[in-house]
């Protein structure tokens, strides 16, 4: 029981990991939290939910669909609102990110429709037991894939060119404009960035679900960043331990009190966590 | 200049109270008294976030607090609305002055979070505490509050709210001309300046912080005894989003932004009913354009937010300039 | 101080704005040959909205029925819908805009207990039928004269189902799953107590808040109880969530649940997994009679999908009031309120209609089952 607990939250933990980086990409150069995450999520999936529908049952070209989506989302998050805002209080920006939030639903039902749609499985056999508990092929596709684009990020912000300008434009925008650096082309790098793992996130859970709704990243994306705040919202490392360690705390706290509680304890992390240790588990203390 | 101004007030203020009889509808009239309430709220909202410059995204759980505080005294221990009121208020600042405590002295953006967290440790809370707040299953049958043993009309909670927010809007304006709100402009201008010039930071934001709270429980309160039904998702992240759109929306930093934009927010909804499903894709859309176009809100205060946008534009231009 | 002024004059601006078109609306003469208009609460966006726009499809299709058939008392019937978002504010500003328009004689909604709740003291107040499809609270349809329900309380429902798990399907020891708001709390509370009564054992009782998606930690829990089967007190998307979870844990056993299971979206969604899933009915869409085969097809034609639990509710509503309307032999509201009291053995879709002194329906419960990907009667095996 324990091992199946673990596997659960392991699982749900890829979810919310690249749910995570999103909020921390865009968190970290422009220190404004992205509330139209959850929006971007599914559009993600609704994307995916279209290719496996009306082109082809293919898990990779959905998964395309929810990277293209996403990233045209955070791009145009960005030229709309973000860079025509940018130095004004940040409270612009934020009410604007919940705009887009709500924008974004509501077209989903008006186009959609509000009623839930089935989102194929893939890869759904079983593939081991371990310990009384069953794994199937999927949960290993997902853990996979999201290790794999975690580790592709990492790769993109600490060995290239953008990358070492993401990184810097997050210690100091003011300076990192004066040494040559072209703020606007990161800022828009990164917003997009953000959007196309959220996309990606979107397709992989909702085929892990196996659903597909207007409303289904409301709650996803306020767990996530709370997941995000838990690993150090600066720091994409500490994001990704973050949405892996509220996931299996989350899933063991369920075992362990009351599924009444679940909720409660992400919260109570980010809580504590901003009371206590309020750069997270990685989160580096200058640049908060 | 001086004259014509009187005349004008007076003819506002005899409107404002001669509103149910010239309409006698009620459903104007519950939409002028859910006004009242939202224009309470969302000043209150201000005190933090436009006058002090701190952010807190779990306002509607001090709303919540105030709400279930007055409800369940009126309900367990049957105390008129007259001492619930104010007992709704005292509970909200205290929770308001233990949330800031805890974080005020952290950088300004873990209010926010911490806020955020709060609220929905609230909401949960609420609706795990069975024995108490009865769950789920939410309060109903809150009684009529009494005024000299006469129940109140619909008519009654109107001029309650009207009396209530004039109150709340002229404190509001007299606390922004003090010295308490030049120290809160301070803060949020520069508070390492305001600082050195003697303003003790912790104990002035966590003032402004618990003034606000206090307000919000009190309009909790009332809402309460008005709608006569409360359950925990009243009072979510929804309502804390919302509140806080209605400030960004009107003006941050005004004192008439917010009760505009509490006005905008509550009437035009009503008014584009006929819109059906589209409504709320306007509702998100008018949003985006009102705060790109206007970024300190319909009638915000102009050094606030658009000298900052001027002096990083020219900054632009100069960098692009010296490449 | 001119602050203070543009604040008061921009209110009063307002104010006469909204008084204006007040005055306009009032101008328009009530003439012979206009309708009468029934009102529609429903959460038309937001979370519920699959429920809300059902009620609409519904409610729309029974009023296009009794109109091509001559109306009511030789008056064309017309709905009003308003968006209640599920927010119980928007449904009480909602109740006070219906009351006050004298031209409206009754209203049916909304959809969940919380928003019917919160606007019942408005209809007390001003004297209006407040008829939900759905609400089945247990201090709904009693705490005013003036409101109804036709869904049949969980108090009526679960002593059958607990019956039917017991007794038909012979599960000694049940484990529970509810979804944690007013109407899961009730319905998981009368079937264990029920189920306990007759003398089975509860094994474990698990909540989730409205919005979970991944149900895969209490299912574990769950399983541990080692439990005959599953109750799921859940709506029919959330049922067939859980039941995909739980088949990717590799934990199979039958399943019982509620009526607000059944719905073609169960199968839709759940797949294989809802297999072996057992409930109950008191509207089946693959029923005979001729009444309901003419409304699933008209249904189907209209809107492309097949009516669920809850639209044939939507649907039994209309039908209802209209009967009492012309039972009553007025559009008087009050009239129309004491012949919906006196409703006896309506023939509603989902089982015939009686109202109890308080306002709530009893209903008839059928016993089904998931079989092949199929809903299919218990009883006929």
């Amino acid at each position: 029981m324990i091992v199946q607990q673990l596997i659960n939250g392991i699982t749900q933990g890829s979810i919310f990991a690249l749910l995570a980086i999103s909020f921390a990409v865009i968190y970290g150069v422009l220190r404004l939290v992205n509330f139209a995450t959850g929006a971007t999520y599914m559009m993600g999936a609704f994307a995916g939910w279209l290719t496996v529908r009306y082109i082809s049952q293919n898990i990779f070209l959905a998964m395309l669909a929810g990277l293209c989506t996403g990233w045209s989302i955070g791009f145009l998050i960005e030229k709309v609102a973000i860079k025509s805002l940018r130095g004004v209080a940040r409270i612009a920006s934020l009410i604007c990110t919940i705009g887009f939030s709500i924008f974004m639903i509501e077209i989903a039902t008006v186009i959609f429709g509000a009623e839930t749609k089935a989102m194929p499985s893939f890869f759904n056999e079983k593939a081991f037991t371990l310990g009384g508990a069953t794994v199937v092929w999927y949960q290993l596709f997902l853990i996979g894939t999201a290790v794999t684009i975690l580790l592709l990020l990492q790769i993109l912000i600490f060995k290239t060119k953008a990358g070492l300008a993401i990184r810097t434009v997050s210690l100091d925008f003011k300076t990192a404009g004066l040494m040559g650096i072209n703020v606007d082309r990161t800022i828009s790098l990164a917003f997009s960035l953000g959007g196309a793992t959220a996309g990606i996130a979107g397709v992989l859970g909702s085929v892990y679900y196996n659903i597909v709704n207007p409303t289904m990243g409301n709650l996803q994306g306020l767990k996530s960043f709370s997941a995000a705040v838990f690993g150090g919202l600066t720091s994409i490392p500490g994001a990704i331990l973050g949405g892996y360690l509220l996931a299996i705390v989350e899933n063991f706290g369920v075992q362990i009190v009351s599924g009444g509680y679940r909720d409660i304890i992400g919260f109570v992390i980010l809580v504590g966590f901003l009371l206590f240790r309020p750069r997270g588990l990685l989160g580096k203390k200058t640049s908060l | 200049m001086k004259k014509l101004q009187k005349v004008a007030i007076t003819l506002g203020i005899l409107i404002l109270v001669s509103f149910p009889y010239i309409v006698p509808n009620p459903y104007l009239v519950r939409v002028a008294i859910m006004c009242g309430i939202y224009m309470v709220l969302a000043s209150s909202l201000n005190i933090v976030i436009g006058f002090t410059g701190m952010f807190s995204l779990g306002h509607g759980a001090f709303y919540g607090i105030g709400a279930y505080t007055s409800a369940l005294l009126a309900l367990n221990l049957h105390w008129p609305f007259w001492v619930t009121f104010p007992l709704g208020g005292v509970m909200a600042a205290l929770f308001g002055v233990l949330i800031g405590v805890a974080t005020l002295r952290l950088r300004q953006i873990f209010l926010a979070f911490t806020t955020l967290g709060f609220g929905e440790i609230t909401r949960i809370l609420i609706l795990n505490w069975d024995s108490l707040t009865r769950g789920p299953m939410g309060l109903p049958g809150i009684p009529i509050p009494t005024f000299f043993g006469m129940r109140f009309s619909q008519v009654g909670y109107y001029y309650f709210i009207l009396l209530f927010t004039g109150l709340v809007v002229l404190f509001i304006y007299r606390l922004y001309h003090s010295r308490i709100g030049r120290a809160f402009i301070a803060i949020r201008e520069d508070e390492v300046a305001a600082s050195h010039m003697g303003i003790h930071l912790f104990g002035y934001k966590t003032l402004a912080f618990t003034l606000s709270c206090a307000i919000a429980g009190l309009v909790g309160a009332f809402y309460a005894h008005f709608a006569r039904f409360i359950s925990a998702d009243q009072f979510g992240g929804n309502e804390s989003f919302a509140i806080l759109t209605m400030v960004a929306l009107g003006g941050t930093g005004s004192i008439i932004g917010p009760l505009l934009g509490a006005a905008v927010l509550i009437i035009f909804p009503e008014m584009f009913r006929f819109l059906a499903q589209f409504r709320m894709v306007i509702y998100g859309a008018i949003l985006i354009f009102v705060i790109v176009v206007k970024p300190g809100g319909i009638v915000g205060v102009r050094g606030v937010f658009e000298k900052p946008v001027q002096a990083i534009r020219a900054k632009r231009s100069h960098q692009k300039g010296g490449h | 101080m001119s602050k203070v002024l543009r604040a008061i004059l921009l209110l009063a601006v307002v104010l006469g704005v909204v008084s204006n078109g007040y005055a306009a609306g009032k101008q328009e003469k009530a003439k012979t040959d206009e309708p009468v208009y029934i009102a529609l609460t429903a959460p038309i966006t937001g979370d519920y909205a699959e429920y809300g726009n059902n009620f609409k499809r519904s409610v729309e299709m029974a009023i296009d029925k009794i109109n091509a058939s001559g109306g009511v008392l030789g008056r064309k019937l017309a709905v009003l819908v308003g968006d209640s978002k599920g927010d119980p504010k928007e449904s009480a500003t909602l109740a006070q805009k219906w009351t006050s328009d004298p031209k409206i004689v009754a209203q049916i909604g909304d959809f969940t207990s919380t928003c019917c709740l919160a606007a019942q003291p408005i209809y007390d107040q001003a004297g209006m039928v407040q008829l939900s499809p759905t609400a089945s609270h247990t201090k709904f349809a009693q705490g005013s004269k003036w409101s109804f329900s036709i869904v049949g309380t969980q108090a009526g429902e679960q002593p059958f189902i607990a019956d039917y798990a017991y007794n038909k399907l012979g599960f000694r020891k049940i484990a529970v799953i509810h979804i944690n708001n007013d109407w899961g709390v009730d319905t998981a509370r009368y079937f264990t107590d029920n189920f306990k009564k007759l003398g089975g054992t509860i094994t474990a009782i698990e909540n989730y808040f409205d919005g979970e998606k991944d149900f895969t930690a209490i299912l574990t829990k769950l399983r541990a109880s080692n439990p005959d089967a599953l109750f799921m007190a859940a709506m029919y998307n959330d049922g067939a969530s859980i039941s995909n979870q739980r088949a990717k844990l590799g934990w199979n056993l039958p399943v019982v649940g509620p009526s607000s299971l059944y719905s073609e979206q169960l199968l839709k969604l759940g797949g294989d997994s809802v297999n072996n899933l057992y409930t109950v009915v008191s509207f089946f869409a693959d029923d005979p009679k001729p009444e309901i085969r003419a409304y699933v097809t008209e249904f189907e034609k209209r809107y492309g999908l097949k009516p669920n639990f809850h639209a044939a509710l939507a649907y039994d509503a209309m039908m209802l009031l209209a009967d009492a309307m012309k039972r009553a032999g007025s559009f008087d509201r009050d009239k129309i309120r004491e012949a919906l009291q006196a409703t006896k053995d309506f023939p509603g879709l989902a089982g015939s209609i009686t109202f109890t002194e308080k306002g709530d329906a009893i209903k008839q419960y059928t016993r089904v089952m998931v079989k092949n990907n199929k809903f299919e009667l218990f009883d006929k095996r």
